[in-house]
């Protein structure tokens, strides 16, 4: 009776701190988005700019730097974030998997193949109503 | 003119049809498989929902393809009601066809492509649809355009969510598409990233009150929540058959909704079988074997039969469910007989479920749901004399009695069905054992009595 309790505790346990990890997963794709937008932002400006030298914010440092430089320095960032996100959207969905598995549900299928191309889509969606 | 304003104009109110097995949601059974006595409008035939429901579970995890299964059991014994139980608790995901052992002769298609098409309507190839969109509210748009009228435009948009809130720079092409959906401020829009195509979802609901006066076709929603750039991921399950009939050259898609698909050549069906193989091998497909439910089997001849053997060993088969009433009968086609009319080395692939006769006190049950599937409010006393007549009788025969008897108590303006108004109907409708011994009784007053002696060997395929 016991072991069952403690059986059903862990359960539900296990099933929030995955819920848990999922929201704060989804939390940060968006701050990630939000500042993959800003620095988007920002290589647009810094591109638009006639000056030859840009100032960027380190911290809290200002810091006068070349515009290539600059540049170069942006679109690191906007990589790294980029598969910051790729990553976490492969990580959320083998946790909505296991999540899914605790609960008893069936796994979601599909999801983990690969997309078809845009021809492809295409072909289907003006041929096949309903697509 | 004057016929004109004779016209007047009714509202039309639309009747559902109550099919025979309208009323069954799924097979009634439990998590570890076991079947309930009365649920979801079924009702007893536990060992054979048992056997059914571990079928629909392996199709479901794909385990299985490929198989047959024959559904075997003595008139109304629930053997149709079985499958539509299967098909409902496949649920959409898979796919299932239904059709009758009849239905393939047709004048416009030959057997076996009317078997084939069949087939492959049961089978259902998975793919993901992946696009980058970015989806947000506008909230400020600003166009520049030249002063000559010509030449390159530039534009600005602020796009926002519930989160965040930023700029874009447009380039021409884009703010072409913009001016063509009539983007202004406080619309919900997606641009996919791709191809740069951008729709128009609605208003934004906090805009709702910017004018007194709207058109109808408004339509209001909430502002996106979260990351302004989403992922959109789409999983579609498209049967073989729909992919076959876009590619025949011939047809086209305008045959998807007139279904009139005609013959589809081979060739075609090669092509999409490797462009579904190549797919599969890149993982960009999965193949989802659906179920195809051949209802009346006896009633396929013995090339339907060989052409079946062939096709269940391909590699891309369906599971086929079959339901027989027949005993041991001639194999149509042939002059040899065989269990269920089916030849023996299609029997020996199949799992054979029974069905197997409703006690009396399933009947009742039965009769109980249909009643309330029918709208019908039916007397304590009634219920039992129609289960009587059930027994006795058929199934059927009782089942068409509730709707007849219905009909008889509301011309009385009753509001329920009581035992005078089934013992009328019973008067009125014969079944098929009274009819029989009627026409037995006055065989020599009927048309062409004298040739009937020769005539009744002739028939084939009917063993009754």
């Amino acid at each position: 009776m016991m072991d069952d309790a403690t059986k059903t505790i862990n359960l539900l346990i296990e099933t929030e701190r995955l819920a848990d990890k999922i929201l704060q997963n989804k939390h940060e794709i968006v701050a990630l988005d939000k500042r993959r937008q800003h620095t988007r932002e920002a290589i647009r400006e810094v591109e638009k700019s006639d000056e030859k030298k840009a100032w960027i914010a380190v911290g809290s440092m200002l810091i006068e730097m070349k515009k290539e430089k600059a540049l170069e320095l942006l679109q690191k960032d906007q990589n790294v974030i980029n598969q910051e996100i790729n990553k976490l959207r492969s990580d959320q969905k083998v946790l909505v998997g296991q999540h899914r598995d605790l609960e008893f549900a069936d796994p979601l299928k599909g999801f983990d193949l690969n997309p078809l191309s845009r021809d492809e889509v295409g072909a289907f969606r003006t041929n096949l109503p309903g697509f | 003119m004057t016929d004109a304003e004779k016209l007047e104009i009714r509202d039309i109110t639309r009747i559902e049809r109550i099919g025979a097995h309208s009323h069954i949601r799924g097979l009634g059974l439990d998590d570890v498989l076991e079947a309930r006595n009365v649920s979801q409008g079924m009702v007893g035939q536990k060992d054979a929902r048992r056997a059914a429901g571990i079928v629909v579970n392996m199709v479901k995890e794909g385990k299985i393809a490929g198989r047959c299964i024959l559904l075997a059991g003595e008139p109304s014994t629930g053997k149709t009601a079985i499958a539509v139980g299967m098909a409902q608790a496949l649920g959409t995901e898979s796919p299932f066809t239904s059709m009758s052992g009849s239905e393939i002769y047709s004048l416009e298609m030959s057997k076996t492509e009317a078997l084939a098409q069949a087939l492959r309507k049961s089978i259902g190839v998975r793919i993901k649809e992946e696009t980058e969109i970015i989806e947000g509210e506008v909230v400020e748009i600003q166009i520049d355009r030249p002063a000559t009228g010509t030449g390159q435009k530039i534009g600005k948009v602020t796009l926002k969510t519930t989160e965040m809130e930023t700029n874009y720079d447009l380039g021409n092409k884009i703010i072409e598409c913009f001016m063509k959906e009539k983007i202004q401020a406080g619309d919900v829009i997606t641009i996919d990233k791709a191809s740069g195509k951008v729709t128009k979802l609605g208003r934004s609901f906090t805009r709702a009150r910017d004018y007194d006066a709207t058109g109808a076709q408004t339509r209001f929603v909430q502002c996106p929540e979260g990351e302004l750039q989403k992922r959109k991921e789409v999983v579609h399950t498209v049967t073989l058959h729909e992919i076959d009939v876009i590619n025949s050259r011939t047809h086209g898609f305008l045959a998807l909704f007139s279904g009139d698909t005609g013959e589809i050549k081979q060739e075609v069906r090669d092509q999409i079988n490797n462009k579904v193989m190549e797919w599969r091998e890149e993982g960009k497909a999965e193949i989802n074997p659906g179920v195809l439910f051949l209802d009346e089997a006896h009633m396929l001849d013995i090339e339907c039969f060989s052409y079946l053997n062939r096709a269940l060993e391909s590699d891309m088969a369906p599971i086929v469910v079959m339901a027989t009433n027949r005993g041991i009968t001639k194999i149509r086609g042939t002059n040899y007989r065989s269990p269920h009319g089916i030849p023996i080395d299609l029997l020996d692939r199949m799992i054979i479920i029974r069905t197997v006769p409703y006690t009396e006190k399933e009947i009742k049950e039965i009769l109980k749901i249909r009643c309330e599937e029918e709208d019908c409010t039916m007397n304590a006393d009634a219920l039992t004399v129609l289960t009587r007549i059930a027994t006795e009788t058929s199934l059927r025969y009782a089942i068409q009695l509730i709707t007849t008897s219905n009909l008889v108590s509301r011309r009385r303006k009753a509001s329920e069905v009581l035992v005078e108004d089934v013992k009328k109907v019973y008067s009125l409708f014969l079944d098929e054992g009274r009819s029989s011994r009627i026409l037995k009784e006055f065989q020599d007053e009927f048309m062409f009595s004298e040739v009937l002696d020769d005539k009744s060997t002739a028939m084939d395929c009917d063993d009754h």
